[in-house]
Order: structure tokens, then C-alpha cells, then sequence
């Protein structure tokens, strides 16, 4: 524990590091430590094709895809609660994440009708831009609601994000109703969200912009610091704070978009991680965001290998195992939160 | 020299006026009070000099230049400011908090001297005891002693600067001997050279500490001067609306109030 709380980064990473080889080993196919050694050159003993097309085309993506979808989740929601100076923030309550899928669900079942015209090296990049386009109105939207002088309003912040998953919810339903039988097996699986039938040429336009929206996240570390204190607080101090929440929506709208763009919602993570992070390291965001990264990354990618080896040679829907660990966590912090400030 | 001047300033909440047509300067090395009755726009003057509140009227200039043409690390490094209540987010530390201060100074300061400055101000506050603590867990005057480390640390930060401190009743919620710490700590900086601005209640407080003194009713300005000769009985019986008598003994006096 106390080498935990001293040099916490490189026992987080170290974490990440063990459950990304546990994921790319487990699974349907099993592949060995050994074979794992020698994919990546370690090790000169011969894997068999079998075991390459699995680790490379298959599984990689896949773990990769996990764990940067669960950092970015998890980072975002950092933010977010300190944003809103809230420790019930969380990307999918307050309707990011649906208004991403919402985005994401119109570009499935409506992208046809617009895809001749975009030429076709950038239609990968319509689906992610779209869905950070839709977590960023929902983000504004709940944000304008709810921030009110430099006070977020909890009532406000909760309802709003409840309005907004009411209406994507409703315009996912239409789109339902429109969608062919192949458009609405994609679109469940948006909604539900994993990471099965991931590929590189899929993910990698929304990996790029993880790559640049979760690690540009550290330098506002101090300023997300001073956050805490209060908006005109942290403006005594020297924070910029109008310019700093635009960025941050902006950011988080990019990352949590980005991610529904490769997996789909997948709920809880933003929220957990940064808890469960704060409770061992404390709130300072210069470590918080980092370990509440590789933490939320860890988690979808443990979360992922249990979804597909539970059940197999199916799959569980990962969002119904995050649902499951995240349910009754966030009945508890609330249980403890009511208890503490009396509400 | 500094200079932070607000010049025949008006600020509105809607329609309503919350202070017409103020003019008050705080000079550097003095200590200035400012008491009123509830309402009479203390809050909203001290706002108002902070660069928080929008100007209906007038400017509020600071070094000559008006207070929105500066950025918010420059103006941390000029002034300070102390809120009436101040809560904080998460389960920061004592010492965290009061290192917050310091932000427009991170690029100047390593961590452990940083470390170092809010210690000495923990230290001044009495609230070193705090540092490891949350301060979700600290009660009402132990937060505002920290808090108050945390603007005094901003103060001293920089040697080179003097800076200007603003404090919105910092002694609310202290008992007797860290309310006159605290002002003894404000003291001490405007006797360094630092322009010192506070919102009192406590007439005694007041008499004891500042230079000069600013009444305020109604959103005006209505007397300023010496702290002995603004704090007279009779204007201050009318301003209160409650009779207020001054009593000396033992070579010094005391303000008290009766009730009807």
C-alpha cells in the first residue's frame, strides 16, 4: 500500500500491462504465455498461423480497442466530475455517451443515403465524427442546464442527463423502426455495446483521436486541481475557467465519442474508475487522470475477456457485466454520500 | 506603485442597483475595513475590486488598467482573494488546498517549495494540523483557516510582487483568538506593503486593525476616512439602526451594543 500511494503510475501501469496479456490469452481459442512471447518477438519459438491470425487479426484490435476505450471513459469521467465538481458524473448518466450512440445509430441506419458523397478514404471517420458530434451537443446541452453561476445543480445535472437519454432513446427507437434486419443487428449492438467483430480499419481512425483527446487531458491536471475550490475560486487563482470548460466539453466529447464510435455505449466505467482511484490515490488530478486511465482500460479489457469466455463459444454484451459491477457500486456511493451529507 | 482603484463603479443584478456610483481605492500598505449593514453591497464592492463582477458603470483598474483587459494568472499574481464561504470538491487535503494558491506560480516555484510556502502558511494560520486531513472533514473555522493560509500563500509567493488582498469576512466562524490572528496576519501584510481590503462585521475588529474605514448602506459609500474618526457612535447608532456606544477603560475602548 505504501508503495501505492508513492509511486502509484508505475503499479497502475504495470496492472494495465498483466490484464492486456491475460486478454489477449484468454478467450474462445486459448493462446499460451509462449506463443504471446513469440508473437512479439521475444521469444524464437515458431507459432503455429492459426494462433497468428487469432493473436493479430482478431484479438489485438480487440484488447487494444478495450483498453483504450475503457482509459478514455475513465479519464473523461474524471474530468467530468471534477468539471462539475460532482462525484456522481459519469459520461453515460449524463447522456454523452447515448447522444454519441444516437449519432452513431443515424449514421448506420441513415449513413447510406450520404456516403456516396464522401469520398472513400474519409467514410471510416463518419461514424466517429458523427457520434463526437452527438456527445458534444449532449454534453452542451446537460453543461448549460445544470451550471448555473459557478454552482452545478445535482437535481438539474441528473434530470438532464435523464431528459437526454429519454430523447436519444426515442430517436433510437424511430431509427429502429426504420432500419433493414442487418442495420438492426448493428444497431443493438451499439446500444448494448462490445468489442466482438472489431477490426484495425475500424478502430484505428477513432484510436487516433483517443491517442490526442485522453493524454492532452494531463496538462489541465493542476487546473482540474483548482476546480475543486469552486469556479470564481479558481479563477482567483489564476485559472482561465470559461476557456478551460470549453476545452474539457470539448475533450470529453471527443473521447467518450470516439470510443461509443469503436464499442458502442458502454456504461459505469467513466464513473468507477475515477472512484475507485480516488479512494486509493486521493483527487490530485495529476495522478488521478493517469491512474483512473489505465484503471478504466484494465477493467474493460478484464470486463471484455469475461464477456466472451462466460458464455462461450457466445458472448455476453460487455455493457451487461459494467451494469453489473457498476449498478450496485453507484447505489453504495450514493448510500454513502446520503449518509454523509444528510441529503 | 500599485494602485487598485474602483471609479464611480455601479453594478446591477436585473434592474437593481447592488452599488451606485462608488469610488474607493485601496492603497498599498493599508489595512481597509469595510463594514456596513447586511445588504449594503460590501460583498458586491469587494467582488467588484476582485474583477469577478461585471461593471454596469464605471471601471475598476488595477495597475490603471481595467480589470477584464487582464488575464486570471496575471491578476492571481496582483491580488488575492478570500470568499465568504468556500467549499471544496473531493477529498482534497489541507495542504493541497493551500497550494492551490500557488498555481500561477507553478511555473516559478519546484514542489518542495512550494510545499515549503504552504506549510508557513498552515503554519501561521494554526491550521498546520490540517495538512494531512481532508478538508471535507474539517469543521467550519478550521476551513476557513485554511482557506486563509491558502490566500495568504498567494500573497507571498512572490517577494517581488505586492500584491493586493481582498478578504470577504474572513473572521466569520473563528473563535476570538484566531479572529485577531487573522487579522494580525492581514496586518502584517499591509505593514509589508500590500494593499489590504476587508469586509468586517465586528466594529471592535475594525477599530483594532485598520487604517481607514469604509462605511457602506445601501449600495453607496457613505463615509470614508482614519479608522477613529469615521468610527464615531452616533453615525454608526444611525447606520446600524441599533444604539451603539463607545466605552473606555484600561486606556482603550470599546464599541458596544445595547439592543433596544
Amino acid at each position: 500500500m505504501d508503495l501505492a500511494l508513492k509511486r502509484p503510475i508505475p503499479l497502475f501501469a504495470l496492472a494495465a500491462v498483466a490484464s492486456v496479456v491475460g486478454g489477449l490469452c484468454v478467450g474462445a481459442f486459448p493462446v499460451g504465455f509462449a506463443d504471446l512471447l513469440s508473437a512479439i518477438g521475444l521469444s524464437t519459438t515458431p507459432i503455429d498461423d492459426t494462433t497468428s491470425v487469432v493473436l493479430y487479426a482478431i484479438r489485438a484490435p480487440r484488447v487494444l480497442a478495450a483498453f483504450c476505450v475503457g482509459a478514455a471513459l475513465a479519464a473523461g469521467g474524471a474530468a467530468l466530475q471534477s468539471l462539475f465538481r460532482n462525484p456522481l458524473a459519469d459520461p453515460g448518466l449524463l447522456g454523452v455517451s447515448s447522444g454519441a450512440a444516437l449519432a452513431a445509430v443515424s449514421v448506420i441506419v441513415l449513413g447510406e443515403r450520404v456516403m456516396h458523397v464522401i469520398p472513400p478514404d474519409l467514410r471510416p471517420w463518419l461514424l466517429p465524427v458523427a457520434a463526437f458530434g452527438g456527445g458534444l451537443v449532449a454534453t452542451t446541452i446537460v453543461y448549460r442546464l445544470a451550471a448555473r453561476e459557478g454552482v452545478t445543480l445535482i437535481g438539474t445535472l441528473l434530470l438532464a442527463g435523464i431528459a437526454i437519454n429519454a430523447v436519444t432513446s426515442a430517436g433510437i427507437g424511430m431509427l429502429v423502426f426504420v432500419a433493414d434486419d442487418q442495420q438492426l443487428r448493428t444497431l443493438i449492438f451499439w446500444t448494448m455495446g462490445g468489442f466482438g467483430g472489431v477490426t484495425w480499419v475500424a478502430i484505428i481512425p477513432a484510436l487516433l483521436i483517443l491517442a490526442i483527446a485522453v493524454p492532452t487531458l494531463l496538462p489541465a491536471a493542476h487546473l482540474l486541481d483548482a476546480l475543486a475550490l469552486g469556479e470564481r475560486e479558481a479563477g482567483h487563482v489564476g485559472v482561465d475557467v470559461e476557456r478551460l470548460k470549453r476545452r474539457l466539453v470539448m475533450q470529453v466529447a471527443l473521447a467518450v465519442g470516439a470510443g461509443v464510435a469503436i464499442s458502442g455505449t458502454v456504461g459505469f466505467v467513466g464513473l468507477i474508475a475515477p472512484h475507485i482511484v480516488r479512494l486509493l490515490l486521493g483527487p490530485a488530478h495529476r495522478t488521478l487522470l493517469p491512474a483512473a486511465a489505465l484503471f478504466g482500460g484494465a477493467f474493460l479489457v478484464l470486463a471484455d475477456a469475461l464477456a466472451r469466455t462466460l458464455v462461450s463459444p457466445a458472448e455476453l454484451p460487455i455493457g451487461v457485466l459494467t451494469a453489473l459491477v457498476g449498478g450496485p457500486f453507484f447505489l453504495w456511493l450514493l448510500a454513502g454520500r446520503a449518509a454523509r451529507e444528510g441529503l | 506603485m500599485s494602485t487598485l482603484r474602483a471609479e464611480a463603479i455601479e453594478v446591477r443584478a436585473g434592474t437593481k442597483a447592488l452599488i451606485t456610483d462608488v469610488s474607493l481605492a485601496v492603497d498599498p500598505g493599508e489595512f481597509l475595513a469595510v463594514i456596513g449593514p447586511n445588504g449594503a453591497g460590501k460583498s458586491t464592492l469587494l467582488g467588484a475590486l476582485a474583477g469577478d463582477r461585471l461593471l454596469a458603470k464605471g471601471d475598476v483598474l488595477l495597475d490603471g488598467k481595467p480589470m477584464r483587459r487582464w488575464t486570471k494568472r496575471e491578476l492571481a499574481k496582483r491580488r488575492a482573494v478570500l470568499p465568504q464561504h468556500s467549499n471544496v470538491a473531493f477529498d482534497f487535503t489541507g495542504l493541497q488546498v493551500a497550494m492551490l494558491g500557488l498555481l500561477a506560480h507553478r511555473d516559478r516555484l519546484s514542489e518542495p517549495q512550494m510545499r515549503a510556502l504552504a506549510e508557513q502558511a498552515l503554519g501561521e494560520t494554526e491550521a498546520l494540523a490540517f495538512a494531512d486531513r481532508p478538508y471535507t472533514v474539517l469543521s467550519g473555522g478550521e476551513r476557513q483557516r485554511v482557506q486563509l493560509a491558502r490566500v495568504l500563500v498567494q500573497c507571498d509567493a512572490d517577494p517581488g510582487h505586492m500584491p493586493f488582498l481582498l478578504l470577504d469576512e474572513p473572521i466569520a466562524g473563528l473563535d476570538l483568538a484566531h479572529q485577531h490572528a487573522a487579522l494580525a496576519s492581514a496586518r502584517r501584510r499591509a505593514d509589508r506593503g500590500l494593499g489590504v481590503l476587508a469586509v468586517l462585521h465586528d466594529l471592535n475588529m475594525a477599530a483594532r486593525y485598520a487604517d481607514r474605514v469604509a462605511i457602506m448602506e445601501q449600495g453607496r459609500v457613505t463615509a470614508l476616512g482614519r479608522t477613529a474618526a469615521t468610527l464615531e457612535p452616533a453615525r454608526l447608532s444611525a447606520v446600524f439602526a441599533t444604539p451603539i456606544v463607545r466605552l473606555e477603560a484600561d486606556g482603550t475602548s470599546a464599541f458596544v451594543s445595547l439592543g433596544r
